[in-house]
């Protein structure tokens, strides 16, 4: 349990860094969707199953890690 | 007890391990309570390797898009709690999940939040509380 607190709450951290630092991942990866994991981006690329087939090929579980769009513009969506 | 909750660019979001039957990873839902619906969006549901083949649920207009919903069933969500000033990890099960089916945001290149709505707040119980002078939100149970 102790272990699972400890990855959810990196997950979790990976998870703030990447949308507090869209403005920054912006120059080099607009348009694309990223992957994140320790506060980096580990692979991106503007089609997202591609991405998910990249992270596959480098024995990396998708499922585990912060996938998310860096969007061209800095757009307020209202949901 | 409470379940903390994270405020990033003024929207709420939640961290969570959901585990489904076939279905498991980790998933950053944001809490919406305009929305009537939870739903997992268009980035996470082929990352989580949902099936596109499940059963088909409802269409919705959210965020101007329509949405064809699909449903996964038996979902655990495992979410940080605090209790007694402890960190433990508790299970929240829902008799399903909505996840979309379209992904019409992806195609347009869109970001696709995973959303909590109302429906899960009340379904689970649960009381909001956002702090906005202290920036800090949470779940009450």
């Amino acid at each position: 349990m102790e272990n699972e607190l400890k990855l959810l709450k990196e997950f979790e951290a990976d998870s703030v860094w990447v949308k507090s630092h869209k403005g920054d991942l912006r120059d080099e990866y607009a348009n694309q969707f990223v992957a994140v994991r320790d506060r980096k981006v580990i692979e991106s690329d503007e089609n997202l199953e591609k991405l998910i087939d990249k992270l596959k090929s480098k024995n990396i579980d998708p499922s585990f890690i912060v996938i998310d769009f860096v969007p061209e513009k800095d757009v307020v969506v209202i949901y | 007890m409470i379940i903390p909750l994270e405020i990033v660019d003024d929207s709420i979001f939640l961290m969570t391990t959901i585990h489904a039957p076939h279905i498991a990873g980790r998933v950053s839902f944001m809490v919406d309570t305009g929305s009537p619906v939870s739903f997992i969006g268009g980035i996470d549901a082929p990352k989580l390797q949902i099936p596109r083949k499940i059963e088909k649920g409802e269409r919705i207009f959210w965020a101007d898009k329509e949405f064809m919903l699909g449903k996964i069933s038996n979902v655990d969500l495992w979410v940080l709690a605090i209790e007694s000033g402890k960190d433990i990890l508790k299970i929240l099960k829902l008799p399903y999940l909505n996840v979309t089916f379209d992904f019409i945001h992806v195609k347009q290149k869109m970001d696709s939040p995973n959303i909590l709505g109302l429906d899960f707040i009340i379904k689970q119980k649960l009381r909001l509380v956002v702090d906005g002078k202290e920036k800090k939100a949470y779940f009450e149970m």
